[in-house]
């Protein structure tokens, strides 16, 4: 019973599951193999009806949905390992494309938000420069920096905005391909 | 079965099982396969899920110097299942009118 479990151990284990979450199921099986035992079956028997990827396999998607998700930091662990495991299992690698694409489209969204700020910020020095060059009233130059600025301040709330939307974009992805991938192997 | 239907009568069947009393991990599969063909592999995450909708909750008893899981139904998990068989019978009903 040992060895099997130290075999599931590490399969849970490599598909990353967090220690608490490996105890749990190790708890059930080594139950599960006990009563069995007790039954009447013989250990070899019973070890032998188990299949440790399988029993992983099964697992991992169901462990991800139930996972809190609360910092960006855990979205992007488990979408990884999400990604991974949907498109090494042969019946979900259509599912795991679809979510490589969807969450191509957030990355490029970010991206490209974090590109127009970044633009956005630099190119107030070319602006000063021009004010400077075209020796405008002081008063002008102020108004006009002072309408980027507004101009900026908007701009960035709606940066955050669509940030902001495409983190619970990506929360609500890794749920809900988890669900997907869950209800496919049973 | 299509993998929803057969998730969800799984858990119907689990939570019926355990109207009768509560029940650990082996008996609850002893008891269903009478029934339906279900593992043990199969069993753990309709145990999970069914205990994560407080559909069913646990607790730990001492057996032959091991803890054992016990798993017992809820009243969610009551009312869960009263409602699914209501349903049941009035999808029977109009099929047959």
């Amino acid at each position: 019973m040992n060895t099997f479990l130290e075999q599931l151990k590490e399969a849970l284990k490599s598909r990353k599951l967090y220690p608490e979450e490996i105890a749990e199921v190790l708890a059930y099986y080594k139950e599960m193999i006990s009563d069995r035992v007790d039954n009447g079956e013989r250990m070899s028997v019973v070890v032998a009806s188990y299949d440790v990827n399988k029993i992983a396999n099964n697992i991992l998607p169901q462990y991800i949905q139930k996972r809190p998700n609360e910092s960006s930091k855990e979205i992007s662990k488990n979408t990884f390992n999400l990604l991974r495991f949907l498109l090494t299992t042969p019946l979900l690698i259509p599912l795991g494309i679809l979510y490589l694409a969807l969450i191509v489209v957030i990355i490029s969204l970010v991206a490209s938000c974090v590109a127009v700020l970044a633009s956005g910020v630099i190119a107030i020095i070319p602006l000063v420069t021009q004010l400077i060059e075209q020796q405008v009233t002081t008063g002008f130059a102020l108004g006009t920096i002072g309408a980027y600025l507004v101009g900026m301040s908007i701009g960035t709330i709606v940066i955050l905005i669509i940030i902001k939307t495409a983190y619970y974009g990506a929360k609500w992805a890794v749920k809900l391909m988890s669900k997907l991938a869950g209800g496919k192997k049973e | 079965m299509k993998a929803e239907l057969k998730k969800g009568v799984f858990e119907l069947f689990v939570l019926a099982i355990l109207t009768k009393g509560n029940s650990y991990g082996y008996k609850i599969v002893s008891d269903l396969s009478a029934y339906i063909d279900i593992t043990e592999s199969t069993l753990y995450p309709i145990l999970r899920r069914l205990e994560k909708d407080d559909h069913l909750d646990t607790y730990n008893e001492l057996y032959q110097n091991r803890n054992r899981k016990y798993y017992r139904i809820t009243q969610k998990g009551r009312e869960y299942l009263d409602s699914y068989l209501e349903e049941w019978e009035d999808i029977k009903r109009s099929i047959r009118s």
